[in-house]
């Protein structure tokens, strides 16, 4: 793989943002969102289940048959969720109580099987933690964002955006900003790609 | 063979495989991953601070030892609970004494069963002849939906039910406290049956061991 095309996968989880972008994985988000503590910690257990199980499954790419593919990255992907939430439980107790209830959805979560299916079955290990990273830390990232305003609008005494009809609000504003400006950016660089 | 039937064993053979590897891993994290251990730590105390009468705010009441953790074999623990428990998420985690104020020679259980989403774990405090005097959920993982046994209203109503009777079942317990849930009355019901059945071992010996 390219340098160039390293790097266009690096930058996935901005360009393909998996919530802004591909909107996908609306569930959870819009469910715990509703604070920066437990969108980070879900956040972060999803990460890392989609950087372990795309590189599990680049590395049992070429062994896996295409007619079990999906059974066979379910259990990958079921293991890593398992693992995750026995160290959650084990380390951080509070915090697992809080989101405790969403991490075994992890398994059916549309961006890990998503990336799954359309990435790491078809590029290299390397290409695929890559393309994990990118799109946990995009992942991550939103669900900060859209739970730092969700929460702050909450102490601001709206408390309706702490409800998920608030977080569907936040969220489509977000999105319409995010790819307003993300339409912006391409326009300038055609722009300057014709000059 | 034909070309069919031996892609069907590949298939097979590869996704049992991938089943063997992944029960493996997590056989192994099972072993190493550290489980809840209680410990009398602040927030207990404070949870049995409000079940048992001290007289004394639980900071204090902590510092200045009015309470203890009975000292438990884990050999014998793990023989109680298999004796008692209905699977193996039902447990007794704990027993803590109660060694100063009005309430001293009281003891409290520590006990653990599976609610609807996860586990829910329950401080039972009892009298020195094993009978429930109050009790407080330590923690759950469910809803409080309209009807959940957790409901502040509900759990008052489930203290007094507590201290007439030595077994409980989910339609009891719905019965006597309004709640409508299932799962998480069943996690209740199982967890104060194996507190009930450890109060009265530790009772007939004189609350001093299990």
């Amino acid at each position: 793989m390219s340098k160039n095309s390293l790097k266009q996968t690096a930058l996935g989880g901005i360009f393909n943002n998996p919530v802004f972008v591909l909107v996908l994985g609306m569930c959870p988000t819009i469910a715990q969102s509703r604070d920066v503590i437990s969108a980070l910690g879900l956040g972060c257990a999803t990460a890392v289940v989609l950087v372990f199980s795309n590189l599990a499954i680049s590395l049992l790419r070429k062994v896996i048959p295409d007619k079990v593919r999906l059974p066979a990255y379910i259990v990958i992907i079921a293991t890593f969720v398992t693992i995750v939430q026995m160290v959650m439980s084990g380390f951080l107790p509070d915090l697992y109580a809080s989101v405790s209830k969403f991490i075994p959805l992890i398994v059916v979560n549309c961006i890990i099987l998503g990336r799954a299916e359309s990435f790491a079955s078809k590029n290299g290990v390397l290409e695929s933690v890559v393309d994990g990273l990118s799109m946990g830390i995009g992942f991550i990232a939103s669900m900060c964002l859209l739970g730092a305003i969700r929460q702050g609008l909450g102490m601001l005494g709206l408390k309706i955006f702490v409800q998920p009809i608030g977080g569907f609000m936040v969220l489509g504003f977000i999105m319409a900003l995010f790819n307003f400006v993300m339409h912006l950016y391409h326009r300038r660089k055609k722009t300057l790609m014709e000059a | 063979m034909k070309n069919s039937a031996k892609s069907t064993i590949k298939c097979v053979i590869t996704l049992s495989l991938i089943s063997v590897i992944c029960v493996a891993v997590l056989a192994l994290g099972n072993a190493f991953i550290p489980k809840y251990k209680p410990t009398l730590d602040a927030a207990t105390a404070e949870l049995i601070n409000g079940i048992v009468y001290t007289g004394v705010g639980a900071e204090t009441a902590l510092e200045d030892g009015y309470f203890e953790m009975l000292q438990i074999d884990d050999k014998k623990l793990e023989e109680f609970n298999k004796a008692n428990r209905v699977n193996s998420d039902n447990k007794l985690l704990a027993v803590y004494k109660v060694v100063k104020g009005a309430d001293a020679g009281c003891f409290v259980t520590e006990t653990q069963a599976k609610a609807y989403n996860d586990a829910v774990i329950i401080l039972t405090a009892f009298d020195k002849s094993g009978n429930v005097k109050n009790l407080a959920v330590k923690s759950h993982s469910d809803d409080l939906l309209d009807g959940s046994i957790f409901k502040e209203e509900m759990m008052a109503k489930l203290v007094e039910y507590a201290k007439t009777v030595k077994t409980f079942d989910t339609a009891s317990l719905n019965a006597a406290t309004g709640a409508t849930t299932k799962g998480s009355t069943l996690g209740v019901a199982n967890a104060l049956n194996i507190a009930v059945k450890a109060a009265e071992q530790i009772a007939a010996n004189g609350g001093e061991k299990l």
